[in-house]
């Protein structure tokens, strides 16, 4: 355990050769989570805990930390710090003395503490604290043995030091200055904040940063979406050629998964930029420039972590405002997070971009993110307005920049694409199946199936925008999961060029801002509970509706 | 010096994607530019780092997006790719080399 942002998840990944998700901005981990290692063919379980600055419990995650300590009573605590701003996390280190439990202390990225010309005694610091002090690069596997030594021998119960709030803070600041040499030197950290800070460079370097991200996502990925589009047009015929029920069943299950799989491209490359730009400790800073935003919307920084890491997917950004303090703001969060575009939207928008707007696909996505962005703000706004109210402070802190490490990229993507692939596997085939049959039965033809007659019966709410009852359809299956919008919209045979432009981008703006799909509802009233849950569905829709109405009003107006 | 003549190319860039219809990478090549024209009036190396930084994985995009595009209209029967002046961002990797050369000492 440690202070956010000191690479606790990196070490564990070390230790046990594991994949835990890592980042270079606070907030990553926000449960406990498990792993094993065989050390010299003993048995250690590791558990991986939100980072934290202190144990008061004022936060959730400080709060989970503190009950675990308490009520579980590890074997021994391998407390991370961070070489480079010893002192502050030495605040924390006190903290655990209290406890009496047996202590290693991990002095972690020594390296670039060394690069900005610090030095720690580690013996000295041993001697003071009474534990032993292990120097450390987690992120590249430095020091991991001395580790694992060290927790063979069980550590040691540390010197208990300090017992008031201020006592703790003056000795942290003492033992700080004992065993830190600094003979400073300017980063390429420092030097970079010059630019990515700049107060009036800095906003059009983000947007920048974004349409690159976005250029990335749609133009670089195109090839091997329409390469895996051409593989699985083949499956479907060559099952197609043969006559039966199983192979019926069977081509429509390939083709459900076949129209989802083919935007994993996509995916794959928006989560490579993301982490990318994650790991390079770009997305604290980039909270930091839209600070003054934020605070508009009676937001902190906190929250924007949370609502970027929506652009992933949505549950995990709303467990992850478990890190902001302020309970009212958490609460604004959570309800805001749903209109983060997930990836899960991002096929919606491919497919309908890729006909109505090919040469602009990559403005009009970027649009749609931004859209997103917007109505999530100015909601949160609403609830802290009339409903959360009330001021609230916040600190942020910043990163050091990093080159990304190749393998924490991938490793990053690939947790992340393999909840995508997880859902094509199992959410994805079953629907497929359902649909298979809500459009056979009980007749043949869609028109007249289930799927038809409940489309039907919904299609007037949507009168005005004047989509077709099949696009109705898949919306209404998009709640179970958003790819399976677009999974139904092959399989019912929408033409979809057959709407008019203004038609497409209000279905779109719908789709990116409708009911959260099922799992993002059951975590809203995990953490919220059920009537949030309830408001969350009804609020989103509401807004989503309005949304598209006005596109197609204004859109009407122009054209 | 460096700054005034990476800023000037990658204004140029930028008036070249405007004529092409290209604003938003437009928009990018002059975000650059205004890096590199900062540096130089404000005489610190910093921006001169940033702007190298940007320019070159700017470059480097522009000629992903080339290859893709090309290999996109090759898969559908055509030869067609969506070119973006940035691509000579890549000529800021001199820049970036004695950079990165100087800090990891």
């Amino acid at each position: 355990m440690g202070n956010p942002n000191v690479g606790k998840t990196a070490l564990i990944n070390s230790l046990t050769g594991g994949n835990f998700t890592v980042g270079n901005f606070p907030g990553v981990t926000v449960e406990k989570k498990e792993g094993r290692a065989l050390i010299d063919g003993k048995e250690v379980v590791f558990i991986d805990l939100p980072g934290v600055y202190s144990l008061q419990a004022k936060s959730l995650d400080e709060k989970v930390t503190r009950d675990f300590l308490v009520k579980e009573k590890p074997d021994l605590i391998v407390n991370v710090v961070n070489a480079s701003n010893l002192e502050r996390n030495l605040y924390l280190t006190l903290e655990l003395t209290d406890f009496q439990i047996p202590m290693i202390l991990v002095l972690n990225m020594v390296d670039m503490a060394e690069r900005r010309g610090i030095k720690i005694d580690s013996k000295r610091l041993s001697e003071i604290l009474g534990v032993p002090v292990v120097e450390c690069v987690a992120n590249r596997g430095l020091g991991i043995e001395d580790l694992k030594r060290e927790i063979l021998k069980g550590g040691k119960i540390p010197k208990r030091i300090g017992r008031s709030f201020e006592e703790k803070v003056r000795i942290a600041e003492k033992i700080a200055r004992d065993v830190v040499v600094v003979r400073r030197r300017i980063t390429l950290s420092e030097t970079l904040d010059d630019v990515f800070m700049d107060k009036i460079l800095g906003l059009p370097v983000f947007f920048t940063l974004m349409w690159m991200m976005f250029t990335f996502t749609f133009d670089v990925a195109k090839p091997l979406v329409d390469l895996i589009d051409l593989i699985f047009s083949n499956l479907v015929k060559l099952i197609s050629s043969n006559n039966g029920l199983i192979f019926e069943v069977l081509a429509s299950v390939v083709k459900g998964v076949g129209s989802v799989l083919v935007f994993l491209p996509n995916i794959t490359f928006l989560f490579v930029a993301l982490s990318i730009l994650e790991l390079s400790g770009y997305m604290p800073r980039a909270v930091y420039l839209l600070d003054s935003i934020m605070s508009k919307f009676k937001l902190q920084g906190r929250s924007i972590i949370s609502m970027i890491m929506g652009f992933g997917c949505n549950v995990p950004a709303v467990l992850a405002t478990r890190s902001i303090e302020d309970d009212r703001i958490r609460k604004a969060t959570v309800l805001a997070i749903p209109f983060m575009s997930c990836s899960a939207r991002l096929p919606i928008y491919v497919l309908f971009t890729e006909v109505f707007f090919p040469k602009s696909g990559n403005l009009v996505i970027m649009s749609l993110y931004l859209l997103g962005v917007s109505v999530g703000l100015v909601s949160a706004l609403l609830f802290r307005t009339l409903i959360f109210k009330g001021e609230a402070e916040y600190i942020i802190e910043l990163p050091h920049y990093m080159l990304p490490n190749l393998r924490e990229v991938l490793m990053l993507t690939w947790n992340r694409v393999k909840h995508f692939l997880e859902k094509a596997g199992t959410i994805i085939v079953g629907m497929a199946v359902l649909l298979w049959f809500v459009t056979s039965y009980p007749s043949g033809n869609v028109e007249n199936s289930y799927a038809g007659l409940i489309g039907k019966s919904i299609q007037p709410i949507f009168n005005p925008m004047g989509w077709d009852y099949k696009l109705v359809v898949a919306l209404l299956t998009g709640f179970v999961a958003k790819e399976v919008v677009v999974e139904t919209i092959n399989l019912l045979h929408v033409n979809v060029a057959g709407m008019n432009p203004v038609q497409a981008l209000s279905y779109i703006a719908f789709a990116s801002l409708y009911i959260p799909c099922l799992a993002t509802i059951a975590v809203i009233r995990g953490e919220m509970g059920f009537k949030w849950a309830i408001f969350s569905v009804f609020y989103t829709f509401s807004v989503a509706y309005l949304v598209s109405l006005a596109i197609i009003g204004v859109g009407g107006w122009l054209v | 010096m460096v700054g005034l003549i990476y800023g000037i190319l990658l204004l140029l860039c930028g008036i070249l994607d405007v004529l092409n219809g290209n604003y938003a990478n437009s928009f990018v090549s002059f975000t650059i530019s205004a890096v590199f024209f900062k540096g130089f009036v404000v005489k610190r190396e910093s921006y001169y780092v940033g702007g190298a930084i940007l320019a070159f994985t700017f470059g480097l995009l522009s000629l992903m997006v080339f290859v893709s595009t090309y290999l996109d209209s090759f898969l559908n029967g055509e030869t067609s790719a969506k070119f973006s002046y940035g691509i000579f961002g890549l000529l800021a990797l001199p820049l970036l080399l004695t950079v990165k050369k100087k800090y990891s000492k």
